[in-house]
């Protein structure tokens, strides 16, 4: 994808420059407002990454800026701000996604590839069923081994998300936000005992997981193990 | 009390002085009586009764109320000169008969009701005559008033003297010194920073104490709102720098080559990232509470939902601890407008609370109660509850009950921030003790709040 990353800390730029390129997009960096907001007013951004406190022009002035001029590249915004009105007042302003700082990377990779998939920017979503598995949306059942397997809401939600970003690392704070729709801490293992249970209910018994649990970055969904 | 007391003391001093004075008039009276008597007794031995009659018509004695009587051995007055009275009652008998040749005076008290008495005095001659004198006490009575009315302009320049110092001392001295007490009571319990000790006392010296108290006070809130503001800076400033050695960690993370030592090591790391970001975001929310400006994102909200979908986030950590996890919700749902996020966070920051603290096989409980003006959430547990002086020290920012061990996750910022978001709410947040052990920690949030527009305050 071609990215557009409007930031002032360089130790920031460094790091997500190199990250994001590593993941295969093309990152242009502007350290200021001004410069920040004459690049979107371009054009030609498949997303928009957006710090709020910038020098001269803020991020939600930019933004407002870019929507008045018709620029409709979606716009994620990286912010020390980190509480719900800032929140808010930038996803208001014509902001689509927000991510408090300190963030981790894999989450704002997750997040780049939903906001992309939805431009259609980003390959489809891969959406491959593993081997042998039938889904029942409307009656949220998993057919695995001719046997089928009836989810919990939750559980269905998260298997959906999973299956949306397969292969990719998905933070916990990621799943909190979109399969509870909670966006802080709530300091219980919520995440990983739905990911037990799925295990349960979806993995060959003895057979390896579907569900990779990866200390310190999240959970990852591999479609074929 | 102190007004009862002086009505009786005055009462008293009306009754004793009254006492005092009829008294003495019947002494001086009656020395009066005996003193004439003897004189006209010696005029009317010496020169007769025709020196006796112009004595005493000249002294004016009848209009005075005073009488004389001059009565011969066989009983027959020759002599009269009554009280105006006595043309009505006439002259009182008197019981019995002196002797004759007693020097003694005979007395007769003859009360005509109103407190008015006639005294007279009696003697008797060695020729067997008698001389009656008679007194009426009309002047003493009248005497008697003229004192009563003085004594009742004195009362009252009394008891105005009495009282006049203690409505003053309440209403300028005591009222003052007591909105001082509850003015250093608000501060104590730290309710207020802003409130300010009233200055316009009577007393100099207690207006130069509050005065000076004030200032101290002025000095306590610019640094206390200097230093939440350098808090405040200190924790958006350091977002970045936590945002920088995450991304650093993370480098590890991703790496292919690194040992698996090494990659718990940096696991750790940002674990402890998370956390103190979560430090931080709480801290400001608080901070956001305690000076009135958390801004409230309010939606709809189902709370029957949202209490069954923050028992459900619980109930895998609370069967992981051998906890019976119970929840209840009335039939009738509550929906309201209320910031779900961080109403959600003060729930589960019980919910985390209660079951850190309850021992494995204990109970822990959710309860949504709905009442025609609240609604209040409970959490309830079968923990060792609240010690001693808790009840305070808990809700304050980084202090934890006296059960909490270093093991026992958290800083201390919890309780914090569920009173800040009750608040913001309108609401408030308490606990206790419950009566059958553990303890029971509420929010309650009334109707009229969860129901208005606005979404910011």
């Amino acid at each position: 994808m071609n990215l557009l990353l409007i930031e002032d800390d360089a130790e920031l730029i460094r790091q997500l420059s190199a990250e994001l390129q590593k993941s295969g997009d093309d990152v242009t960096v502007e350290s200021n407002g001004k410069a920040g907001l004459e690049a979107a007013l371009r054009g030609g951004w498949d997303i928009i990454i957006l710090d709020v406190s910038l020098p001269e022009i803020s991020g939600f002035d930019i933004v407002t800026e870019m929507r008045a001029a018709k620029i409709d590249a979606p716009v994620l915004f990286l912010s020390a701000r980190g509480n719900v009105n800032d929140r808010v007042k930038g996803l208001s302003l014509g902001g689509d996604d927000y991510l408090t700082k300190p963030f981790a990377i894999d989450e704002l990779r997750a997040r780049l590839m939903a906001l992309g998939r939805r431009r259609g920017s980003a390959s489809p979503p891969s959406a491959v069923i593993p081997d042998g598995w039938e889904l029942d949306s409307l009656r949220r059942e998993v057919t695995v081994r001719g046997q089928a397997v009836a989810l919990q809401p939750r559980e269905w939600s998260l298997l959906e998300l999973f299956l949306d970003h397969d292969g990719e690392v998905l933070t916990n704070s990621f799943l909190l936000d979109q399969v509870w729709g909670i966006r802080f801490d709530p300091g219980t293992n919520v995440v990983n005992s739905t990911i037990s249970r799925l295990r349960r209910k979806l993995d060959a018994p003895g057979g390896p997981t579907h569900f990779e649990t990866m200390r310190g970055r999240g959970h990852a969904f591999r479609s074929h193990v | 009390m102190t007004l009862g007391i002086i009505a009786l003391v005055m009462v008293l001093v009306w009754l004793i002085t009254t006492w005092a004075m009829t008294h003495f008039f019947d002494e001086v009276g009656k020395a009066i009586i005996e003193d004439d008597l003897r004189e006209y007794g010696v005029i009317y031995e010496n020169r007769g009764a025709e020196a006796v009659t112009m004595l005493f018509d000249a002294g004016g004695h009848g209009e005075q109320d005073q009488g004389l009587r001059l009565i011969d051995s066989t009983g027959t007055p020759f002599v009269d000169r009554p009280i105006p009275i006595f043309p009505q009652t006439g002259w009182p008998e008197f019981p019995n008969k002196l002797s004759p040749g007693t020097d003694g005076i005979d007395w007769l008290r003859n009360s005509l009701g109103g407190g008015k008495v006639i005294t007279i005095g009696r003697r008797r001659f060695e020729d067997g005559s008698e001389m009656w004198f008679a007194r009426n006490n009309s002047g003493d009575l009248a005497a008697i008033e003229q004192v009563h009315e003085l004594l009742f302009v004195a009362i009252l320049i009394a008891i105005t003297m009495a009282i006049g110092p203690t409505v003053w001392f309440a209403s300028r001295v005591l009222r003052p010194v007591n909105s001082l007490i509850d003015g250093a009571h608000r501060l104590a319990r730290g309710e207020s920073l802003t409130a300010r000790l009233e200055t316009s006392v009577a007393i100099p010296e207690l207006r130069i104490f509050a005065e000076v108290f004030n200032e101290s006070l002025d000095r306590v809130q610019t640094l206390t709102e200097e230093l939440e503001a350098a808090n405040d800076q200190l924790a958006h400033e350091l977002r970045t720098p936590l945002a920088r050695i995450r991304g650093n960690v993370e480098s590890i993370l991703n790496s292919p080559e690194v040992t698996p030592a090494i990659l718990e090591n940096a696991a750790r790391a940002v674990d402890e990232i998370v956390r103190s970001s979560a430090i931080i975001r709480d801290i400001l929310s608080i901070r956001a509470g305690d000076s009135g400006t958390m801004r409230l994102n309010l939606e709809l909200v189902s709370l029957n939902d949202l209490v069954r979908e923050t028992f459900e986030l619980y109930s895998a950590s609370a069967e992981e601890k051998g906890l019976k996890f119970k929840l209840e919700t009335p039939s009738e749902d509550d929906v309201g407008r209320f910031d779900r996020q961080r109403l959600q966070q003060a729930l589960c920051n019980l919910l985390d609370n209660a079951i850190s603290y309850t021992p494995a096989g204990g109970e822990v409980e959710l309860l949504l109660e709905v009442t025609d003006s609240d609604t209040t959430i409970h959490v309830r547990d079968s923990g060792p509850g609240l010690a001693g002086d808790d009840d305070h020290r808990i809700w304050r920012r980084f202090m934890r009950g006296s059960i909490a061990s270093a093991s026992t996750p958290g800083i201390g910022l919890g309780l914090s921030l569920v009173r800040a978001v009750a608040t913001a709410h309108h609401g408030e947040a308490g606990g206790a003790n419950r009566a059958e052990g553990g303890a029971d920690f509420w929010i309650r949030i009334p109707f009229e709040s969860s129901l208005d527009g606005d979404s910011s305050r």
